[in-house]
């Protein structure tokens, strides 16, 4: 318990940092995001080692699901509030997402074919 | 102060408990996709908290601790990436090119759409960063000033859209690589995607995580400069 309880200090203490540069240099980039690459930086340069914050961020992103409850009841809880037209939210994200499955696959097939072009 | 204090032990307790009955149903019935917590969590507390004498506000104010968790859970993203730090190296460029044109295609096609209906400013802040893994969402439609619930109905949705649709598009343009394959359902339905990618083969299950979490880098960083640059002109 105090090993998960010292894993989650670190965790929060890089979040602190995180959200420090966030406000002090006045960057648009989330806090937390900053926190993320501050630890990845960590580990590869091998001042955090991985043993110190794995078990704690396993489970953690395990269980994530829980965290995005509270919104979702309260978005149903509000939902005579909420203007939006549902239909066509649902067209821009059924649209948009078939331009990314696309745009994703024909590019990285264009490219490997014309590497395999080159290579041969 | 009291009152406050009973308000937030009662929405953590009663969230927290009926995730882990949730949690149960899901293991027992052999993880069955529609069985998912996300669902009948959201369902049961939202029959449930009428009874408890939780209105909206309260519950609101209640489960705020639940943001904070969100934030460090962002932060232990890091682990994953780093694990899969020498397999995004080796295969840098084709996940850069994979990457850049999907969620390029993905903005532009969310923006030029949403501006045609007429869709407002929050719902399009919400909109824009849906391409990325749940949390990062939610932090980058914040700074763009989309609001939370919007957010998350929106990844969900895609995700889902995505997970059954994805499979059909790829075979049907014949898309046969398989890290396209793998990327392309990681990128567009993140870990629902990449799950999905694993059933094809650890290739593709490797790349399908591996484009979930470079998109959530990407979007982190990109959406958010260039709000500043357009801010800037």
């Amino acid at each position: 318990m105090l090993r998960f309880i010292m894993q989650f200090v670190i965790i929060l203490a890089t979040l602190a940092a995180g959200n420090a540069l966030s406000s002090v240099f006045h960057l648009p980039i989330p806090g937390s995001i900053l926190g993320m690459f501050l630890l990845l930086l960590g580990l590869l340069t091998g001042v955090v080692k991985l043993r110190w914050v794995e078990g704690v961020a396993n489970s953690h992103l395990r269980h994530m699901t829980l965290l995005f409850i509270p919104p979702v009841v309260g978005l149903l809880l509000n939902w005579g509030a909420v203007h939006i037209q549902l239909w066509k939210v649902l067209l821009v994200l059924s649209l948009s997402s078939l331009c990314i499955l696309l745009g994703t696959g024909y590019s990285v097939e264009l490219y490997e074919k014309r590497k395999r072009r080159r290579n041969g | 102060m009291i009152i406050m204090f009973g308000n937030t032990l009662l929405s953590v307790v009663a969230t927290a408990l009926t995730y882990l009955f949730g949690l149960r149903i899901y293991r027992k019935s052999n993880q069955k996709s529609w069985l998912n917590p996300l669902y009948t969590v959201t369902l049961l507390l939202f029959l449930l908290l009428p009874f408890l004498h939780m209105d909206v506000k309260s519950y609101e104010k209640g489960s705020k601790i639940f943001s904070l968790l969100l934030q460090t859970g962002i932060v232990s993203l890091a682990i994953p990436i780093y694990k899969q730090f020498p397999m995004i190296k080796k295969n840098i460029k084709k996940i850069t090119v994979g990457i850049v044109s999907g969620g390029m295609a993905g903005v532009a096609s969310s923006l030029v759409v949403a501006f045609l209906l007429g869709l407002k400013g929050d719902v399009v802040a919400s909109l824009l960063p849906k391409t990325a893994t749940l949390p990062v969402a939610l932090s980058v439609a914040s700074t763009l000033g989309g609001t939370a619930p919007l957010t998350i109905l929106f990844v969900l949705i895609s995700a889902l859209f995505s997970l059954i649709v994805g499979p059909h598009v790829l075979d049907g343009c014949n898309i046969k690589s398989k890290t396209a394959r793998g990327l392309a359902m990681g990128i567009s339905a993140q870990a629902l995607g990449a799950n999905r990618s694993f059933q094809w083969g650890e290739e593709e299950g490797a790349m399908g995580s591996v484009g979930m979490t470079t998109t959530a880098i990407l979007v982190s960083v990109t959406i958010p400069m260039g709000m500043l640059l357009t801010a800037y002109l």
